[in-house]
């Protein structure tokens, strides 16, 4: 197939133009990600405020924590973890603004949807932080199948229900090209 | 186009959970893994050396299950002349085959053709995972030679010994540290979605057209 044909596919095929939109946008979010500058000024703030937030609330709860900047340690077992890029959420908020873009909507449903998206995946991203905490504690061969399977799965499905949560929320259909698709 | 049942999104979602928990047992304490890295690092051994030439020998298996992987690249100031090598964790090459239990969840919670889309799905998920793997790789022996750590993964740090070959540019240093974030982080969780949506475009269509509130 040549590129041309390929092109004209993509942008006839509304699955296939996803896809193409989808990695496209990914891609370029993952690129900047990792720019040093924005590493050093917004992501690794953002995990410090995370780990902050994560220690605030066990706190609160009745827990004992210590926060130093993306660790968050137990003082009175030693036990600690660090909030490492990858663990931040922030992956899956990329994947879900590369997904919104890629399907039809407008910019401000769109930029309402990520927002609200953002918003549940950083709250389970909480959860999963302080979650882990407390199961480190309690068993090394638990935390890591918690954090090696159990939460990273359930963050990815919770960015593919929020996605289909928002295009749940979009305006009806003017017309359905696609429904034959469905059929 | 025939009736779409309103709650086929939640069916989706049940079933789906319904699958991923006796999947992720089943790979985690039945030793589905310990198989998979087993297919991974036979199928390693025989596509890897040829594409990084020296920079990947053999892989082998160590008693905790991590991997040894010998280069060719030499040491400097060896006597007898050494070959250098890195190793790859367990919890670490786990960590990258992760997606499987999720791509046979999500296919076996969309109905169609179950067989063929779960053979067809595992095997392109074999293909990425032991690309991702490569990309691990990559950017450990990118380390290695440029004696160096990357940019994009503070864990990656350079070796005690250094390795007799000529460094990389400093573009391709760091287009190995992007590899790798992909494909360390982002690869093992996003592959078996994009296969799903590969392999299952009508079900994915029908969900989203069942999740639409009115349809005309």
């Amino acid at each position: 197939m040549s590129h041309s044909t390929f092109i004209q596919r993509s942008v006839r095929s509304p699955s296939l133009r996803f896809l193409v939109i989808f990695c496209a946008a990914a891609l370029l979010g993952f690129a900047v990600e990792v720019i040093p500058w924005v590493d050093e000024h917004l992501v690794k703030p953002f995990i410090a405020g995370l780990a902050w937030m994560s220690g605030m609330l066990i706190r609160l709860a009745g827990g004992v924590a210590e926060v130093s900047y993306d660790i968050i340690r137990n003082p009175l077992n030693g036990f600690a973890i660090k909030i490492a890029n990858g663990c931040s959420g922030l992956e899956v908020a990329i994947l879900l603004a590369a997904g919104m873009l890629a399907f039809p909507a407008s910019w401000h449903q769109r930029a309402l949807g990520w927002i609200a998206g953002v918003m549940a995946i950083m709250s389970l991203n909480v959860v999963r932080v302080i979650s882990l905490y407390y199961i480190g504690q309690y068993s090394r061969s638990w935390f890591d199948w918690a954090h090696l399977y159990a939460w990273d799965v359930l963050i990815m499905i919770d960015g593919m229900v929020v996605l289909f949560l928002w295009i749940r929320w979009l305006p009806p259909y003017q017309r359905l090209p696609d429904a034959r698709l469905a059929a | 186009m025939p009736a779409l049942p309103r709650d086929l999104f939640r069916l989706w979602l049940i079933l789906l959970i319904v699958w991923l928990v006796p999947l992720y047992a089943a790979w985690w304490w039945l030793g589905w893994a310990e198989w998979v890295l087993r297919v991974l690092r036979g199928l390693g051994n025989i596509a890897l050396p040829p594409v990084f030439n020296q920079g990947v020998s053999e892989i082998l298996l160590q008693a905790d299950q991590s991997w040894k992987v010998r280069t060719g690249l030499v040491t400097e100031n060896s006597n007898p002349s050494e070959m250098a090598v890195f190793f790859i964790e367990k919890p670490f090459l786990l960590h990258i085959i992760m997606g499987f239990p999720l791509l046979w969840a999500l296919l076996l919670a969309t109905p169609g053709h179950l067989l063929k889309r779960l053979i067809w799905g595992t095997l392109l998920l074999v293909a990425l995972y032991l690309l991702g793997i490569a990309g691990h790789m990559w950017a450990m022996i990118t380390v290695m030679v440029n004696h160096q750590p990357s940019v994009m993964d503070e864990t990656l740090v350079p070796p005690l010994f250094r390795v007799s070959a000529v460094p990389y540019p400093l573009w391709m240093f760091h287009l190995s540290g992007f590899v790798h974030y992909l494909t360390v982080l982002i690869l093992p969780l996003i592959s078996p979605v994009l296969i799903w949506l590969l392999l299952c475009p009508r079900g994915v269509m029908r969900l989203v057209v069942s999740i639409r509130r009115r349809i005309r």
